[in-house]
């Protein structure tokens, strides 16, 4: 644990020797465990574009993840469906997921965290194995009171690589159905046990 | 009624079977011949109980006493992502990329 946040803190202090690490500009780490894995940028046969990458270190074994993520306002996608789209594969992948998160208005002012407004990260269908170039989507809703709308990919379970390119954000109309996510039931769901 | 009254009950049947007058090398033979099958019945259970140990030491060799490790439960990432970039302060940072993370994370301008 210390090693890991004396190399974040190394990290953020010496940004130009963050991109050693081959991290796309405009893109940051995410997940507990992204030192466990490599990042970045490559062409690679089937892929429109330049497509980044997240690999697993051989020599690491770790159930964490390590991904790629992007924050950014929510002013301009208020009361918008969004979808954030990539072209991914993976090589013997232990599980690679696309995902989105909208988040709204903290609840106390700088104490607790954001309340999550929509969330969804292909926890249900992660990609994993081998597997060719394939478009993935998340739809959420952005309503009205979206404060930050968080987005990217990661690698979890500490096996293979995920790739990615085509990234895509943007407004779609409400016949699109949006992804399943978690949300809080409205009343209380199987209390007794028996389902 | 045991296994050695069995085999007295047969060297006794081989001994009265015996005619009368018969030489004495007849009745050699025929006691021995008594004697050799008491020694052939004894000797097979011995014989199938040395086999069956056998063949549980074979069994045993091929098969070690070991379980299948258990099955690890799938890794539930469901709530990956969740918490991610959640102690960004966009109002300070006028547009993406976001330099700090949640969760110890680096970051590349």
């Amino acid at each position: 644990m210390m090693r890991r946040l004396a190399i974040a803190a190394l990290l953020v202090l010496a940004g130009p020797a963050a991109a050693d690490v081959g991290l796309p500009r405009g893109w940051n780490f995410s997940g507990i465990s992204w030192q466990d894995y490599e990042f970045g940028t490559d062409s690679v046969a089937g892929a429109s574009s330049k497509a980044a990458y997240i690999k697993a270190r051989p020599e690491i074994r770790t159930d964490g993840f390590g991904g790629m993520i992007q924050c950014i306002k929510a002013e301009n996608y208020l009361g918008k469906r969004l979808r954030f789209s990539a072209r991914m594969r993976s090589v013997a992948a232990s599980s690679g997921q696309l995902w989105m998160r909208v988040d709204g208005p903290r609840t106390e002012q700088g104490g607790a965290a954001p309340v999550t407004l929509g969330f969804y990260n292909m926890g249900d269908n992660p990609i994993r194995g081998n597997t060719d170039w394939k478009r993935y989507d998340v739809v959420l809703d952005a309503p009205d009171n979206s404060v930050t709308i968080c987005y990217g990919f990661f690698l979890a379970g500490g096996k293979g690589e995920v790739w990615a390119d085509n990234l895509n954000l943007e407004a779609v109309g409400k016949d699109v159905p949006v992804s399943r996510s978690m949300v809080m039931p409205k009343g209380p769901v199987n209390l007794g046990f028996d389902r | 009624m045991t296994r050695d009254d069995d085999d007295d009950h047969d060297l006794l049947r081989a001994w009265r079977d015996a005619p009368h007058g018969a030489p004495d090398d007849l009745l050699d033979r025929r006691v021995l011949k008594a004697a050799e099958g008491q020694r052939r019945r004894r000797a097979v259970p011995l014989g199938l109980a040395m086999a069956a140990c056998l063949m549980l030491v074979a069994y045993s060799l091929r098969t070690p006493l070991v379980t299948p490790p258990p099955q690890p439960a799938p890794l539930d990432t469901s709530s990956f992502g969740l918490y991610e970039g959640r102690m960004l302060d966009v109002a300070a940072v006028p547009s993406a990329p976001q330099l700090a993370m949640s969760q110890g994370e680096g970051a590349r301008e």
